[in-house]
């Protein structure tokens, strides 16, 4: 079945998320259908290659659901984190109340996307979650990583009120190690990999891993519809982000 | 329920003279051992002179009670609260990435737009909520520059005890006054704002030059592209969506105390409620939130109030008003008097219990003396806030800036504070009486 990726517009175009796409639609052989109101021209511009052009009226949520595309690509304007904590782009809106389909948001000024950091849990993420993206990343070639995040806050108040602190330590380390090797198995038996290199992170994930993957110089992180954390996830985020079916 | 027994009643040492001198003995014992600090840490010190005022009989467990000032308990425990969920959002690590551009990391600039700042929030803001916002930034950011935050922290409290006293709502011996002398919002404005204004500019050469003389305000990293590293490398862990509570219950806290006296509510319960709806709101863990307020303070302050409330039950606080208010000639002479002696009571005691009780005494004034008294209520309004910067127990900002950088590894010790507080704390005295005497000598009493 032909797959298409969707990209969308509200007014302004943003040569960096064409420039992703097209990307993305020449390297996995995705059909590229650009939606954008009344910018025809402006549009064209940033083209090379096969696409679609397609202008459309209303609601963006309408045009998703009709196309129903495997991946849907949105610009995300880069905002202040105190401003943003007040105005939510409108890219984000639609990405978090749709759990239907796949999103890929841009961050404006985001040059190319080469590293990519992949988000799996030990209890949420699905076998068809873990399959599709890793199908998908393998076919766009870019760099990624595994990556889980063991939140011990849980864990540590309680534990630290009933032991001594060096065995409520080393408590938490085996908690730790335990919850790597789950997430480890997991995906081994999902993709049939011998090894699978997995980086863990340690505290709450909707802060730890956007921080992570700013500081580390990651392009992009993908994660889940399914956490809990998404909506968190993806406004504490300064990369890109990628949000797929669980 | 049996009778509350008292050591000093099974001695029988305790009629009201002798609870008059105990309570005197247990507050010197008190701050003896708070400054004392090399010896004794603070918090138990003021509450072992807290609990044996009770024990010893000097007040009953109930006015014990009543003589903490649950207004000040209530704000500290819910600004802490809510200043603490929002260190947990990230917020105040983006402001210190943004003051640390801002200023460039010039330790002159980070100091004017600081105590600035400060003294412009603590206006309309109290000084407890204005420290627990700046220092944690100011803190922050410090640290990544390298410079010992200690000086900076001290003149941020000292500029917040200044700007404070510009404004009704500023400080609570305003409120006091302003609620006893029945003085509005614009009698504060138009007779103690522009006296602050020219105040706090003095205050600031005051301890920018000792900062100077003391070596302080010298660069640490003196390396421009070091320096423009480190800036550009700042980046911020943070949660937006919590960020976005943090300052929606924040914005309504403030508006509150906007207008708390309109609306009949103390400023504590305002912060009290409203820490509670943003703990509720934002789902998070008490206990971890609880883990950074500063319990230590609120112990150290209730141990207090409970020796200073000694000193108003056995009648100290009465006696010495009336001894101020028996040399108190005319206005003009008042003002320095009633000023520079509350001055000093405020450096050495809490400000709240001693202008309640200055206050008091202004209002018998008013009925028996044959000239105008409201200079003197202006004097003991500049004295009881000013003063406050003379020790680091003088105001209740400044023991809250202590517990905060003692959190950090830091320490604000008692002469410390003296050497850069009491300079600042004597220029802007004088400057502002003088101010206020000279108002009256040109316009008349």
């Amino acid at each position: 079945m032909e797959r298409n990726l969707l990209i969308l517009f509200e007014e302004k175009i943003f040569p960096e998320t064409l420039k992703v796409a097209v990307d993305i639609a020449t390297k996995t052989g995705m059909t590229l259908k650009i939606f954008a109101p009344k910018l025809e021209e402006e549009v064209k511009k940033h083209l090379s290659g096969k696409a679609q052009f397609l202008s459309y009226e209303g609601d963006p949520e309408e045009v998703i659901e009709k196309e129903n595309p495997f991946l849907v690509v949105l610009p995300r304007p880069k905002i202040a984190p105190i401003v943003h904590a007040f105005k939510k782009p409108w890219s984000e809106k639609i990405a978090e109340g749709d759990d239907k389909h796949n999103y890929l948001l841009v961050q404006e000024g985001a040059k190319e996307i080469r590293k990519v950091l992949f988000y799996v849990d030990r209890d949420i993420s699905s076998e068809s979650y873990v399959r599709t993206v890793y199908e998908f990343l393998t076919q766009w070639g870019v760099n990624f990583e595994f990556t889980t995040v063991f939140d011990e806050r849980y864990f540590e108040l309680l534990i630290k009120k009933e032991h001594p602190e060096q065995e409520a330590k080393e408590l938490l380390g085996k908690m730790f190690e335990d919850y790597i090797k789950a997430v480890r198995e997991k995906l081994k038996k999902i993709l049939g990999l011998e090894k699978t290199e997995i980086l863990p992170l340690k505290g709450e994930v909707r802060k730890t891993l956007p921080y992570f993957a700013k500081t580390h110089g990651y392009d992009l992180l993908v994660l889940s519809h399914a956490y809990e954390d998404k909506n968190e996830l993806i406004e504490n985020s300064e990369t890109s982000v990628a949000i797929f079916k669980n | 329920m049996g009778e509350h027994t008292t050591l000093l009643h099974l001695l029988g040492i305790d009629s009201p003279k002798e609870l008059y001198w105990f309570s005197i003995l247990l507050f010197l014992g008190t701050y003896a051992m708070i400054i004392l600090e090399k010896f004794f840490h603070r918090v138990p010190a003021a509450l072992l002179g807290g609990s044996l005022a009770i024990f010893l009989g000097v007040v009953t467990p109930k006015q014990a009670w009543e003589s903490v000032d649950h207004n000040t308990i209530f704000l500290l425990i819910g600004m802490m609260v809510i200043v603490s969920v929002l260190i947990e959002s990230g917020f105040f690590s983006i402001l210190s990435n943004w003051a640390l551009r801002v200023t460039r990391g010039d330790p002159i600039k980070i100091l004017i737009v600081f105590t600035l700042l400060t003294a412009f929030l603590s206006a309309f803001l109290d000084n407890v909520t204005t420290v627990l916002f700046m220092v944690p930034i100011l803190l922050q950011m410090l640290v990544k520059l390298k410079i010992n935050p200690i000086p900076y922290v001290i003149a941020t409290v000292l500029a917040s005890n200044i700007g404070g006293t510009a404004t009704l709502i500023g400080d609570p011996p305003n409120i006091i006054i302003g609620s006893l002398g029945k003085f509005t919002f614009n009698d504060f404005i138009v007779n103690l704002t522009p006296i602050v204004i020219i105040t706090h500019i003095f205050g600031t050469i005051t301890f920018v030059l000792y900062m100077k003389w003391k070596g302080y305000l010298e660069k640490k990293i003196t390396d421009e592209g070091q320096l423009a590293k480190i800036i550009e490398s700042q980046k911020a862990e943070y949660d937006i969506s919590l960020m976005r509570k943090g300052l929606t219950v924040f914005g309504i806290t403030l508006l509150l105390f906007f207008f708390h006296h309109l609306i009949g509510l103390e400023p504590g319960t305002v912060a009290l409620t409203m820490a509670s709806v943003l703990l509720l709101w934002t789902k998070l863990n008490p206990e971890k939130v609880f883990e950074r307020v500063e319990w230590g303070t609120l112990m150290f302050f209730l141990g207090l109030f409970i020796v200073i409330g000694g000193l108003e039950v056995t009648g100290v606080f009465e006696d010495l008003a009336h001894f101020v208010a028996g040399i108190v000639k005319d206005a003009l002479s008042g003002i320095w008097i009633i000023g520079v002696l509350s001055a000093f009571i405020s450096g050495i005691v809490d400000n709240i219990p001693f202008t309640m009780a200055m206050s008091y005494v202004l209002l018998d004034l008013q009925q028996t003396v044959p000239f105008n008294v409201e200079p003197l209520w202006w004097a003991l309004a500049l004295g009881a806030c000013l003063g406050g910067n003379i020790t680091v127990i003088g105001a209740s900002a400044n023991v809250v800036a202590a517990g905060l950088v003692e959190k950090e590894g830091y320490k604000i010790g008692f002469f410390d504070f003296i050497k850069m507080g009491t300079p600042v704390a004597v220029v802007t005295v004088f400057i502002a009486l003088f101010l206020l005497w000279l108002k009256y000598l040109i316009f008349g009493v």
